[in-house]
């Protein structure tokens, strides 16, 4: 399923994460206790930024590669 | 904001990633690249910010501090059925926000009070969940509670400025403002969660 260019692939991985992410978030906003807020805070917190950098590092990597061609 | 309308856009967020997750090739063209800034990175951040600020609004309701079962006996002080008892008057009275009850009194009106406050409630959670919890009847604050929190809505209200009790002894109300005779332990207001003696307790039984 993933693709075998580099560039697809951390687009691929970044959504995927970003994915677990959002389904982490709209399941902690369903929940009402404190574990509910720990779990968004931490997990849905660090998958959002995990998500987020690896499209960042995506993006700085394409440039990379087009500025070594 | 509803939390409809945040679960309504973390269904679109979804279903947008979900176009490159399968279909990565898009982002060869410029509007496809657009598109991916918007829902990789855009998106998400918009989901999460108004993830957060749902959240640490649900966190400051009374629900939300009742929720742990220590904190029970503590809820039920709010529906002691007498006067005397500081946080029940003024829970049954309205004169704090009943679905933010606990919040109000006891976040730190300072500038960094509400974060302060945060942190104090990651605390509980460790306490609760990986330490030895004390007895609800041992718990006790992590410092001496602050006039400052009263005085917050009280200072320079009519009832407060004016009280016979508090304008008999003219050193009282600016010692009290000072925060040098305290509201609560100096024995005027000192009855506020009165968790030991609930048992014996009449309660309260409307709706707030």
């Amino acid at each position: 399923m993933l693709s075998t260019s580099p560039l697809e692939r951390k687009l691929q991985l970044s959504g995927i994460i970003l994915i677990l992410g959002l389904v982490v978030e709209s399941l902690c906003l369903l929940g009402h206790g404190p574990i509910a807020f720990m779990l968004f805070v931490g997990l849905g917190g660090v998958l959002f930024a995990a998500g987020i950098l690896v499209y960042l590092y995506s993006l700085v990597g394409a440039n990379a590669e087009t500025v070594k061609q | 904001m509803p939390i409809f309308l945040i679960l309504l856009l973390i269904v679109f967020s979804i279903f947008l990633i979900g176009v490159f997750v399968f279909r990565p090739q898009i982002t060869s063209t410029r509007g496809g690249k657009m598109t991916a800034f918007l829902a990789l990175f855009a998106l998400p951040l918009l989901c999460l910010g108004m993830g957060t600020s749902s959240e640490l609004e649900h966190a400051k309701s009374t629900e939300f501090c009742l929720s742990c079962h220590i904190m029970e006996p503590y809820g039920k002080t709010l529906r002691v059925d007498d006067p005397q008892h500081l946080a029940a008057a003024h829970f049954q009275n309205h004169r704090v926000p009943a679905n933010e009850a606990c919040y109000t009194c006891h976040t730190n009106y300072a500038m960094f009070g509400g974060i302060k406050a945060k942190f104090g409630g990651l605390r509980h959670i460790y306490v609760y969940y990986l330490g030895t919890p004390p007895a609800p009847e041992n718990i006790k604050l992590y410092e001496p509670y602050n006039n400052r929190e009263c005085l917050h809505c009280h200072a320079g209200a009519r009832s407060f400025e004016e009280g016979a009790v508090h304008t008999a002894d003219p050193d009282l109300l600016p010692a009290v403002k000072a925060n040098k005779t305290s509201c609560i332990s100096s024995g005027c207001h000192g009855v506020v969660h009165d968790v030991a003696s609930l048992k014996d307790a009449k309660f309260w039984k409307g709706s707030n």
